[in-house]
């Protein structure tokens, strides 16, 4: 008989780690700043990058959902199953990391992705800051769980930061944190005035020499578009998405369901019910693959969920920010 | 700790299905074909402009639906038709109880609310035969299921499960590339009880409120004979089902058609008033061929105390099943996650607004929050937001644990 996790196991250590850690997975800030490390950001006259920290997440989330799927599937009686989940839930980052085994190699990715957002936007001449340390979790997943106490208390904490650093505008790079702040704050934070980019929407990749020609490069590997849903739904980024990739010379297939009706990575329930988000996963690669032997995605999220090894087709998956 | 309980209960049934193959099989090769119709539903001018005024009539519906209740009712008296109100399943079910006294053998077409409120197990209880017309519910009507999608109750069954299904029921051998010869076969048993029905029950797409005229669309050919060969004909419908004229209901009907994925509808029908005719000397004689007596039962079952309330963009939908179609989730677990009538999609609201809930609520955290539902939907309901509003109300529920 296997048992399985209730949704109180699962919202309590995401909790506790927003308590402890000022994010829900734990992570220190020398993890969450990491990419950062020798840049140097100067001002931006209120202007900020926002990782929100689901880049630098991503990796954990990754870890974390497969070992609940692993507790979930396991033959663990009852009791045991509830230590090892509190045992996640109540120790640190770094006790995931060795139970989960972090994969380091996708956590440096990570880094490198948000670097390149942050360089992309200068080769746009579009300086700004960053916070650093002090930069806070925007709370989008207590918001997606349904815990909207949490997220109003974590979103009126991170206002009160932006407020104190003359936050004027932040640019943003998945488009979880994106929906967030642009939809969620102005309803749950009096007076939320910030103005929201997302990267896609400033940034012009590729050199204008290059522009729209496809490199000799990448025609070997077709890639497959994936559309993250809430870039295209909500925020209806999938054209600055392709016009993205077309200026950098980047070649891509559409699969059966791409922009406006795109299918989700699976990614938004891997905490609750990661054995399901493995299945929608597993069928989205499939999809992907039909049409290319790579994907490209532009949310953390999906990258995380799609890019689970263990998970259905074989199919590198890479991030828009590591091609363009 | 009763109510996490049911979570892990409601998680259990979700996992279980990740496993069932043969569902998967079924539920994937539908929306594969419906994923195919969708770009003609895009394409065509004259449906975008249907569903935009269907989305209107439906607001404004929604907003006025006592105002037309009460107008429907008057016109279907002035048509002879009886009308009865009902509040709960169960003065729905003891309503239907009296109108089939004495009455044994019913036909029966589609009709969710009809799922909804228990209606064939309760009449069959009474000691009553009753046959699902209808062919994806004579499926599940035989495996005793319940509908897996709102416009196909068998989406889950593939045509090797049918076949095996018949061979059981007819006691022959059926190929399961050979559909054509399991069609027959439930047309020539199904035939026979139309033939001799007491009753024809059925369902309503759209009714009228100024002309108290009902209107229903299908493919088979099953609900008009169901309506018609029997000598009572009662229609089993839900109050938010009433827009304020023909047209509009017509319109409803066929955006509900349209969105379904057919390309044009078989039959629509209009019925207003039982069977009749003047033709000898201008004097009224009923019925003529069709049923003597016609009566139409509107349940609520909670969809009145929704009115109003943030889930009341729900009674917009006219069960089109398009959000089902293009939904990740269900395209893993299928009716496994779906409360015992509505699945899936839309159908986690209809859930919490037809008395269950607390089930929508655990089902609520399957939902990704992909927005594909709300892409489709012809009368825009922002379908992935009411889901919110049931997680948000689940976990409001735990909050104090969280602390
Ligand atoms: S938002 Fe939820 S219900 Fe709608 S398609 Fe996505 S998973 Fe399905
Ligand atoms: S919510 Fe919209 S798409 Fe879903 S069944 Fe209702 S009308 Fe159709």
């Amino acid at each position: 008989m296997v048992s399985l996790l209730d949704r109180l196991d699962i919202f309590k250590s995401l909790v506790d780690y927003q308590h402890k850690f000022g994010n829900p997975l734990g992570l220190s800030p020398k993890e969450l700043t990491s990419w950062s490390k020798g840049l140097h950001f100067d001002g931006g006259n209120g202007t900020f990058i926002f990782t929100g920290s689901l880049y630098q997440m991503a990796p954990w989330m990754s870890a974390y959902s497969s070992q609940i799927a692993r507790l979930e599937s396991g033959p663990l009686p009852s009791g045991a199953l509830l230590k090892a989940a509190r045992r996640m839930g109540s120790v640190g980052a770094g006790m995931i990391s060795t139970i989960a085994g972090v994969d380091r190699q996708f956590s440096s990715r990570c880094s490198s992705i948000i670097k390149r957002a942050s360089e992309l936007l200068i080769q746009a001449s579009i300086p700004h800051g960053y916070m650093g340390e002090a930069e806070p979790y925007s709370g989008v997943i207590f918001m997606e769980l349904g815990m909207e106490e949490m997220f109003s208390s974590v979103a009126n904490n991170a206002y009160s930061v932006f407020r104190d650093r003359g936050v004027k505008r932040l640019i943003t790079l998945d488009p979880h944190s994106t929906v967030a702040l642009r939809e969620w704050y102005p309803e749950f934070v009096p007076g939320f005035d910030i103005q929201v980019d997302h990267y896609l929407e400033v940034v012009k990749p590729g050199r204008p020499d290059s522009s729209g020609t496809i490199k000799g490069a990448t025609t070997e590997r077709s890639y497959a578009i994936h559309d993250p849903c809430l870039l295209s739904r909500r925020l209806g980024l999938d054209e600055k998405l392709r016009e993205g990739l077309q200026r950098a010379g980047i070649e891509y297939r559409e699969p059966v369901r791409c922009r406006r009706g795109t299918f989700c990575c699976g990614g938004p329930i891997e905490s609750v019910a990661p054995r399901v988000a493995g299945a929608i996963a597993e069928k989205r690669k499939k999809q992907l693959h039909d049409v290319g032997d790579r994907a490209l995605v532009a949310c953390p999220v999906c990258l995380a969920n799609l890019g689970r090894d263990s998970v259905g087709e074989d199919l590198p998956v890479s991030d828009v920010l590591e091609v363009l | 700790m009763t109510l996490e309980s049911s979570f892990k209960k409601v998680k259990e049934r979700v996992y279980g299905a990740l496993e069932n193959t043969e569902m998967q099989t079924g539920i994937n090769r539908g929306m594969d074909s419906f994923q195919s119709k969708i770009p003609r539903i895009r394409s065509k001018n004259d449906v975008q402009q249907l569903r935009s005024r269907v989305r209107e009539i439906k607001s404004y519906s929604s907003r006025n639906l006592n105002e037309l209740l009460n107008q429907v009712r008057e016109a279907f008296q002035n048509n002879g038709v009886a009308v009865y109100l009902e509040k709960t399943k169960s003065d729905a079910l003891s309503r239907f109880e009296k109108l089939t006294e004495g009455d044994r053998l019913i036909v029966k077409s589609k009709s969710l609310v009809s799922e909804e409120i228990g209606l064939r197990g309760f009449l069959t209880s009474k000691g009553k035969e009753v046959w699902e017309t209808d062919l994806g519910e004579f499926i599940i009507q035989l495996r005793g299921e319940r509908p897996s999608q709102m416009v196909a109750p068998s989406l889950h069954v593939p045509r090797e499960a049918v076949a095996r299904l018949f061979e059981r029921k007819f006691g022959r051998r059926f190929q399961s590339d050979d559909l054509q010869s399991m069609v027959n076969a439930a047309r020539e048993f199904l035939r026979e009880k139309l033939e001799r029905a007491d009753v024809g029950i059925t369902g309503a797409n759209a009714i009228s409120a100024n002309e108290g005229t009902v209107v229903t669309v299908e493919n088979e050919g099953n609900v008009r004979l169901t309506m018609t060969l029997p000598k009572k004909h009662i229609v089993c419908t839900s109050v938010e089902k009433v827009v304020p004229t023909t047209i509009d209901a017509v319109s409803v009907a066929l955006t509900q058609s349209y969105f379904a994925g057919y390309d044009k509808p078989t039959y629509i029908s209009l019925t207003s008033t039982p069977s009749g005719t003047g033709d000898i000397e201008k004097v009224i004689v009923r019925p003529a061929q069709g049923s003597k007596e016609m009566s139409v039962v509107l349940v609520d079952n909670g969809r009145l105390e929704a009115s109003g309330g943030e889930l009341s963009d729900a009674l917009r939908c006219i069960k089109c099943g398009a959000c089902q179609m293009v939904c990740p989730t269900y395209s893993v677990a299928g009716p496994a996650w779906g409360g015992p009538t509505y699945t899936s999609a839309i159908g986690l609201v209809w859930t919490a607004i037809t008395g269950e809930p607390e089930e929508s609520e655990y089902l609520s955290y399957f939902c990704l929050g992909c927005d594909a539902c709300n892409e489709i939907c012809p009368v825009e309901i922002d379908i992935s937001r009411l889901i919110s509003r049931l997680r948000a109300k689940g976990t409001g529920n735990i909050v104090s644990d969280l602390k």
